[in-house]
Order: structure tokens, then C-alpha cells, then sequence
């Protein structure tokens, strides 16, 4: 267990994550995909703080529980959001395909 | 063996992952995705952030996993099986997902690379290649407290995040709020 | 305050805390009032804006007697009588040492500063009083009571600032506040034309007002006040660039420029047209604009800069001679309008007229043109309160409607009469003493121009407004066509009593504060320029060319003179629309050539219709238009089509499929990982 390992774990996450983001037709499904991609951010700021950073001298391993701990308070924030247009776009489409959803070619 | 224990988990946290993109079965995808997340918390653990990952299991799985459910129950998407990506679709976003992976996994490489020589210059004894300064790079929860209501550390940016959190509640209601013009 | 065993420091402290709360106290009415109680409940918020008034009101109390307690009471602390409160710098650019380029904002204390919060205080609390009363069943008086309080706040702010970004900052806010409250009754067009008449025309003012600005300060290295009125400051202005054929002093070309920002917002000759226009606001608005803000901004920074400019030869004639022709000008067109408030609102230009000359004719006539903006407030206020009684009562605007009010509105008539008889000058209400100052001032410093120009226009005023009166209130009761038809025109009429509570609590400085306050002005007004302040007698040593004179003496026989004209300008009103009934104008009356050019303005407005119509329109933006459409539009055709055949291949990626947009993304963020410094 060293710092290559957790990011590349983190790595393999985010590709999978974008791999979800990019295929899945169904908003929710789409958006526990971007959780995915979230879960490795998260998993790279806890490992910088274990192993350090570039400026590991003059660590500050609480740092990186704190950008952790705000990270997933703005993801929760996100989530609310965006759970909140799935349920008001299912009640006025009746679906949650994401390729019907092209409003913004404009 | 605490090698062991993480690429086990890697392994089991990769699978979930994977079970997460492609199940056809949203519930399923869901619980699969419950279930990467709680490998993460394991994970956090296995790194000593022991704070993160209390956190990671009651916002996460107890709020925010509960929160899609209860989306997923609601648009009763529940037994529905999704229309599968077509064939293009799916072969240009390995595509994209194998240089995300690529990209980032030279960049971790060269990271580990360069952080390594530094701090896992002598190996522990157990076979761990866990840092030789060991507890000094470990958030303890006293120092966490602290530093979160310094008013010259994160004090600002936490009580900030209270009001985006509050904001993003009002937003929420007020987006998914049954309107007086919605056809339901 | 007052407590004599608080030292020094702290009762600094505690009146720089009254100085937060005079700007605070306002801007907190606007904000409760505007975001919550005005739409709750319009009643509440009336009153909740005149308590903070009033409160406000107390303060500009405390910070007076503080003011005259440690500034004046302590001559070799303040040798200039003025002080700063607090001054916090808000943008600093200054790059060399020695200047003091920045951006501050800073609470000002000097006799003039201190005067105008009063002024603006007392006045913005009576308003409110009025408001209450006037906008009463007003479906805009929720938004009516925030934006009032609004324009206060912009005047306190402008009158305290501490230079010349502040000055400009408020400035411009004074402006959008009377923008708003001139166009409050945004359904009828006129009074839309109206703001935007006052806008326009001002903001092109302050666009030469921004460049004086600019020069001035970047020239004399600073914009603090405190800095622009010393000597050095106008030392390294007075330079003089050659440019081919044109020269410029760059102390004049700053002066002008600010004194352009000044014309504009005083309403001088030839920018005045916006001003009587600006009577469609409501009443009390017209009133604020007229006596405390808005227009007294204009005379107030010429006064503020005054040292600088009494440096600037040219600039001072230039005040001087559009101060001298507005007040006669204004006070000619009055003499034969019949809307109440135009009269009142070229009265009230006839007096910037006579404020501004006074400062252009030199030192000794600062004190008296501050003099007359204050004693003016007060006259003024009331005229305009009263004529909104008299038009709530008759319903018209009309001085031909109105007539033999007397009986029906006794408190308003007392209280106009004393007004009338202040702003005609007459022994011994305050108009009498601020205008005799005047006159002596311009007498002393010799401009006999200006003198005979004051002396007219005294006499202008107590014909014209003793002719307003004799109209409104004596003789028969006219009424309006349309009120004999409807049949209502014999309802009766009230004053309601918190209507005429201000009137009359305004009648009181009408007919005192004149000789209650002549001994302060003429002894602690002064500008804040070293040796001046020593007394009289130094003064013709002080730096700048119009410093000089004394102030007061000889001409014993000018108060006399005046009087004697401003009677013989009642008499003749009261001769010809009093007594006769038949004066010029008078309804029903044929009117001859000579009324008809007055009555209408001189024709101004429609000369700059022609000149914004047949020669800018004809001469200018045809030929433009035709370049326009055939040469610049040709080219401009060109280089669209090929953007948009472009365009089109790249609105291929933009199908709205956000799941095609992510990719994209993610492809561009590796392109910037590989080939971009992003990462180790």
C-alpha cells in the first residue's frame, strides 16, 4: 500500500466513473456515475495527506482530511441539486433519458 | 497482509465499480455503488483518516445513497431494465475512459515516483510500505477540530459550506416543488 | 457628549461612531423598507423611515455640538476648522512617494459639511413627516418611503466625503436616486421623460466631471480634499500644455471640468431645462431635490473645492458669469409661469444663480453663498411643502385654478407668507441677511456685473413670488374647469395635520435662522485655506487670486437699497394681481410678446429639439446611416457569412447531448495533461 497504488486505484475509478458518465441513458444512472468520479477525487486528497504532496517537509495532514470532509459536503450539496432536477424532470417528462434531454443545442 | 487486505479491496472495489457503470438494473447499480462506497470508508481507514471515512459513511451512505434510492423509488425506475448503449456509443467512451485512465495513471505513477524516495525510505519491519514518520503525517481528530473553527485555518470556508448547504436545500425544494403550472 | 471627565480620545471615538451612524441610519431605512416592509405593509414602512429619520435626525444633533465643541473650541488644534473622522482608504494606486493616490472614503468634518447634514437631516425628517401624509393611498408608497430615504443616504454621503472619488461615487448616486423618484410615477410618460430628461442631462455633465476629475488628481497627485485645497496641489496643476495651435492650463482644464459636473447637477444656464421638468416627481421629492440635495450638490462642490478654484482665474469668471446670467434668467421665466411648482422650480434656479456667483466672485463671498444655501433649504422646503397642500386641495397644478385659499388653508398661508417674504428678502426674515451678504460680497470684491445682476434678480424674486402668492391665496376662487363639470368643486378642503406640521415647524428657521446663525457663518465659514482662516485682514496674503476682500463693511446703504427694490417688486405684483386683477397673464388677459417669450422659456427646450432633430439628425446621423448601411454593413456581411459557414461545422458537436459535451471534455483534459503543463 503506497501512494501509486491508491492513485492509481483512484485512476482506475474515475475511468470507470467517466466511462458510466458517458454510456448510461438514465440521469440517476449517470449521476451514481459521477459519484464514482467524485469517490476518487476523495480517495486522492486522503492519500496525499497519508504519503504528502510535493511540499511533504512541511506536511499538513489535516489539510487533506479537511478538503476530504468539504469535498463531500459540496458533493452533497450537488447530489440535492441534482436529485432534485431528476424528480422535477421525471414529473414533467415522464422519462430520464438523458439522449431526449437536448435542450441545450439551443 | 495489510498489502494484501488493500488489493483485495482494490479488486473488490474495482468489481463494484464496473457492476456500477454497466448493471442494467438501476436498483442494482445503486447497491453496487453503496458498495463502493463503503470499500472507500474501509479504505479511508486503511489510510488513517479515520474522520473521512465516519463522514464518508454517514453523509454518503446514509444520506446521499439513501437520497438516489428514494429518487430511484420515486421515477419508478425500479424494475425497469435500461435500453442498452449502442455499439459506437459504447466502444468511443472505452476510448475516452481508457485515456482518462491512461493519462492519470502516468500521472500517479510519476506522483508515487516522486514522493516515494522521500517518504518510504526505510521500510518497516512488518513489510509495510507505509511511511517511516508514521504518525506524524495522521490527522488526529483533536488537530482536525482545531483546525476546522481556527478563524486563520478552514473557519471560514466551514461556515461557508453551511450556507451553500443551506442554499442547496432551498434550491432542491424549491426545483422539485410540485409547481401550480406542472401538468401532474 | 458633553461629559466632561471623557477624555479627549474617546469622545473622538464616540463621534466618529455618530459619523458610521449618520450614513448607516438611512441606508438601513432603505434596506428594511426596500427589501421587506415597503411591500408588507406601505403604512409601516412610512413610518419606520421617518423614525430612522428622526433618529437620524438626533445624530446630526450630536455630531454638531461635538463638532462645535472640539473643532471650533480648540482654534490651535484646528487652526482650518476641519477634522477627519475616519477616512479608510478603499483602492490605493499611489506609485510614487509624495502623492497620495487612492481611492478613500472618509467622513469629512468642516463648518459646511457639518451645516449640510444638518440641513439634509432636518429636511429628509420633515419630508417624511410630509410624505406620510401625501402619499397616503399611493399605491407606490411602499416603494416610495425606501428610495427617499435612499436619496439622503446618497446626499449625507456626498456632503461627508473626504475627496474627490468618494464626491463622485455619491454623486453619481444622487443622480440615480433622483432618477428614480423623479420617474417614481412611472405610468404617466412625462414624468418617464422627465427622469429621463434629468439623467441624461446630468450625466453629461458628469462625464467632464470625471475628466476634470481624473486631471486634477492624477496631476496633483492625490484626490483628498485635504490635499487639492493646499497650495502645492495647485502649484503643480498650474502648468500649461501646448498642443499646435492650442494651449491649456491644466489648473483651469481640471476646474472646468469639475465645475461642468457642478453646472449640470446645480442646473445652470444652459443645462437648467431639466429641473423644472423634474416636477413630475412627487411633491416632497421636488422639495428634497430643491432644498437639501440633488441641485445643492453643485453649489456644494465648487464651495468644497473652493481654494482650488479661487487658484483658477478663468474657471472662477466662468462660475461667476453662469451663476450671474442663470439667476436672472430663471428669475425672468418665473415671473410669468403658471404651474406652481415651475414657478417654484425657476425660483429655486434663480438662487443656485445666486450662490454660484457669489462663489465665483471670490473669497469673501464663500461664507455668504453657504449662508444662502442654508437659510434657502429652509424657505425653499416650505414653498414646496405648501404648494403640495394647495394642489392636494385644489387638484391642479394651475395658479390660475387656484385662488382665495386663505380662508379654506390659514395655517399654509402664514406659513407660505413668511416663505415669500424670506426668499424676497425682506427685514428680518433669512432670506433678507443671506442675500444682503451676497450682495456685499460681490460689491466688496468689486464685480459690479454680478452686483447688478444680484440686485435684479432680488427684485425679480419679490415679484414673482408675491405674485404666486397674491394668486394662490387672495382674490376669488377660480377652480378648474374640469372640477366645475365633475361638480365637486366645492369639497371641502382640509389640512391634514401631517401635511402642515412641517410647514409649520419650517416656518420657524424661515423667519429666524437668518439673523439666529448670521454670527456663525460670518465668523467660522470660511475655506480651509491657511491664512484665511487667521481673519480678514490676512486674507489678500492667502494663496490664489480671488481670496481677497473683506467681508461685511462699507455700503451701508446697500440693505437699504435692496429692501427698497424687493418692495417695489411686491408692490407692483401687488398692484397688478392683487389690487387690478389684470397684470399681464393674469386669466382671461391677453398676453403680450414679451410674456409670451418668458412664458415660454426663452424657447430653450425647443431650440435643443431643433438642435438634437434638424442638425444632428439632417447633418450628422443621415449621412452616418447611409455609411452605415452601405459600406459598413457590406464588409461586416462578409466577414459574418464565413464566421457562420464555420460556425456550422462546429455546431455539429453542439447536438445539446450533454453526454457528447463530457466526453469532449474529458478528451480535452488529457490533450491539456499531455501536451500542457498541467501535472508533474
Amino acid at each position: 500500500m503506497n501512494l501509486t497504488a491508491c492513485l492509481a486505484l483512484s485512476a482506475a475509478l474515475f475511468a470507470i466513473g467517466a466511462y458510466g458518465l458517458v454510456t448510461r441513458r438514465n440521469m440517476i444512472a449517470a449521476l451514481m456515475s459521477l459519484e464514482l468520479m467524485v469517490n476518487a477525487a476523495l480517495i486522492n486528497f486522503v492519500a496525499f495527506a497519508r504519503f504528502g504532496g510535493p511540499h511533504h517537509g512541511h506536511g499538513d495532514p489535516e489539510s487533506g482530511s479537511l478538503f476530504a470532509l468539504f469535498a463531500v459536503a459540496v458533493t452533497a450539496a450537488e447530489m440535492a441539486l441534482a436529485l432534485a432536477i431528476v424528480i422535477a424532470v421525471h414529473r414533467q417528462r415522464r422519462h430520464l433519458d438523458i439522449r431526449e434531454l437536448d435542450g441545450l443545442h439551443g | 497482509m495489510r498489502d494484501l487486505f488493500f488489493y483485495a479491496l482494490c479488486a473488490v472495489m474495482l468489481g463494484l465499480a464496473i457492476t456500477t457503470v454497466l448493471a442494467r438494473n438501476l436498483f442494482r447499480a445503486a447497491l453496487a455503488l453503496l458498495g463502493v462506497l463503503l470499500c472507500t470508508a474501509i479504505l479511508f481507514l486503511l489510510l488513517r483518516a479515520e474522520m473521512v471515512a465516519l463522514v464518508q459513511v454517514m453523509v454518503y451512505i446514509g444520506g446521499i445513497m439513501i437520497f438516489v434510492l428514494y429518487a430511484v423509488l420515486l421515477t419508478s425506475e425500479l424494475g425497469g431494465r435500461m435500453a442498452s448503449p449502442s455499439p459506437l456509443k459504447i466502444g468511443a467512451s472505452v476510448v475516452v475512459a481508457a485515456i482518462a485512465f491512461g493519462s492519470l495513471g502516468v500521472l500517479a505513477k510519476r506522483a508515487g515516483a516522486s514522493i516515494e524516495p522521500a517518504s518510504v525510505s526505510a521500510p518497516t519491519a512488518s513489510g509495510s510500505s507505509a511511511p517511516a514518520d508514521g504518525e506524524a503525517n495522521i490527522a488526529s481528530l483533536k488537530n482536525l477540530g482545531a483546525r476546522l473553527l481556527d478563524p486563520h485555518g478552514f473557519l471560514i470556508p466551514f461556515e461557508l459550506v453551511s450556507v451553500l448547504l443551506l442554499a442547496a436545500m432551498v434550491g432542491a425544494i424549491a426545483v422539485a416543488r410540485e409547481g401550480k403550472g406542472d401538468a401532474a | 457628549m458633553g461629559d466632561p471627565a471623557m477624555t479627549g480620545a474617546s469622545a473622538w471615538e464616540t463621534l466618529g461612531r455618530v459619523g458610521y451612524g449618520i450614513l448607516a441610519l438611512p441606508f438601513l431605512s432603505f434596506l428594511i423598507n426596500g427589501l421587506w416592509l415597503g411591500r408588507k405593509s406601505p403604512r409601516a414602512s412610512a413610518w419606520t423611515a421617518t423614525a430612522l429619520m428622526g433618529l437620524n435626525l438626533a445624530l446630526a444633533v450630536i455630531l454638531a455640538m461635538g463638532y462645535r465643541a472640539m473643532v471650533l473650541g480648540d482654534p490651535q488644534g484646528f487652526p482650518q476648522r476641519t477634522a477627519l473622522l475616519w477616512n479608510h482608504t478603499w483602492m490605493d494606486f499611489t506609485l510614487e512617494p509624495g502623492t497620495a493616490l487612492a481611492a478613500r472614503f472618509g467622513f469629512y468634518l468642516d463648518p459646511i459639511s457639518v451645516m449640510m447634514v444638518l440641513v439634509i437631516s432636518f429636511i429628509s425628517f420633515l419630508v417624511n413627516v410630509y410624505s406620510i401624509g401625501y402619499m397616503q393611498g399611493d399605491k407606490g408608497a411602499g416603494r416610495f418611503f425606501p428610495l427617499l430615504s435612499f436619496f439622503s443616504f446618497t446626499m449625507l454621503g456626498l456632503v461627508v466625503s473626504s475627496n474627490l472619488v468618494q464626491t463622485f461615487f455619491f454623486w453619481e448616486l444622487v443622480g440615480a436616486a433622483s432618477y428614480l423618484l423623479i420617474g417614481f410615477w412611472y405610468t404617466k410618460p412625462s414624468a418617464v421623460a422627465a427622469s429621463k430628461k434629468a439623467f441624461v442631462l446630468t450625466r453629461f455633465a458628469d462625464a467632464f466631471f470625471l475628466m476634470g476629475m481624473l486631471v486634477t488628481g492624477i496631476v496633483a497627485g492625490g484626490f483628498d480634499f485635504a490635499h487639492l485645497n493646499g497650495p502645492e496641489a495647485a502649484a503643480a496643476l498650474n502648468h500649461t500644455l501646448t498642443a499646435g495651435m492650442f494651449t491649456c492650463n491644466l489648473l483651469t482644464l481640471g476646474t472646468l471640468g469639475i465645475y461642468m459636473g457642478a453646472w449640470g447637477k446645480s442646473a445652470m444656464f444652459p443645462f437648467h431645462v431639466w429641473l423644472p421638468d423634474a416636477m413630475e416627481g412627487p411633491t416632497p421629492v421636488s422639495s428634497l431635490i430643491h432644498s437639501a440635495t440633488m441641485v445643492v450638490a453643485g453649489v456644494y462642490l465648487t464651495a468644497r473645492l473652493f481654494p482650488l478654484f479661487s487658484a483658477a482665474e478663468h474657471t472662477l469668471r466662468v462660475v461667476e458669469f453662469t451663476g450671474a446670467f442663470t439667476a436672472v434668467f430663471a428669475a425672468a421665466i418665473a415671473c410669468t409661469q403658471t404651474d406652481l411648482k415651475r414657478i417654484l422650480a425657476f425660483s429655486t434656479l434663480s438662487q443656485l444663480g445666486l450662490m454660484m456667483f457669489a462663489l465665483g466672485t471670490g473669497g469673501s463671498a464663500y461664507p455668504a453663498s453657504m449662508f444662502h444655501i442654508f437659510t434657502h433649504a429652509f424657505f425653499k422646503c416650505l414653498l414646496f411643502l405648501s404648494a403640495g397642500v394647495v394642489i392636494h386641495a385644489i387638484h391642479s397644478n394651475d395658479v390660475r385654478d387656484a385662488g382665495g385659499l386663505r380662508k379654506s388653508l390659514p395655517r399654509t398661508y402664514w406659513a407660505t407668507l413668511i416663505a415669500v417674504l424670506a426668499i424676497a428678502g425682506i427685514f428680518p426674515f433669512s432670506g433678507f441677511f443671506s442675500k444682503e451678504e451676497i450682495l456685499h460680497a460681490a460689491l466688496a470684491n468689486g464685480r459690479y456685473g454680478a452686483f447688478l445682476a444680484g440686485l435684479a434678480t432680488s427684485a425679480l424674486t419679490a415679484f414673482y413670488m408675491s405674485r404666486y402668492f397674491f394668486l394662490v391665496f387672495h382674490g376669488p376662487r377660480r377652480g378648474s374647469p374640469a372640477h366645475h363639470a365633475h361638480g365637486d368643486g366645492h369639497k371641502p378642503i382640509r389640512e391634514g395635520l401631517l401635511m402642515t406640521l412641517p410647514i409649520l415647524v419650517l416656518a420657524v428657521p424661515s423667519a429666524f435662522i437668518g439673523w439666529l446663525s448670521k454670527g456663525f457663518f460670518l465668523d467660522h465659514v470660511k475655506p480651509p485655506v491657511p491664512g484665511f482662516a487667521e481673519g480678514a485682514s490676512a486674507a489678500g496674503e492667502s494663496h490664489g487670486a480671488g481670496l481677497g476682500g473683506t467681508i461685511g463693511g462699507g455700503a451701508e446703504w446697500l440693505p437699504i437699497v435692496a429692501t427698497v427694490l424687493a418692495l417695489t417688486g411686491v408692490a407692483v405684483s401687488w398692484y397688478w394681481y392683487g389690487l387690478k386683477k389684470n397684470g399681464p397673464g393674469f386669466p382671461g388677459r391677453a398676453a403680450p410678446l414679451w410674456y409670451r417669450v418668458l412664458a415660454d422659456k426663452f424657447y430653450i427646450d425647443e431650440a435643443y429639439l431643433f438642435l438634437a432633430k434638424r442638425v444632428g439628425g439632417r447633418l450628422i446621423a443621415a449621412p452616418a446611416a447611409w455609411v452605415e448601411r452601405n459600406i459598413v454593413n457590406g464588409a461586416f456581411d462578409l466577414v459574418t457569412g464565413a464566421v457562420r459557414k464555420l460556425a456550422f461545422l462546429q455546431g455539429l458537436f453542439h447536438n445539446g447531448q450533454v453526454q457528447v459535451y463530457i466526453a469532449v471534455a474529458l478528451v480535452g483534459l488529457w490533450l491539456l495533461a499531455r501536451f500542457g503543463s498541467v501535472g508533474y
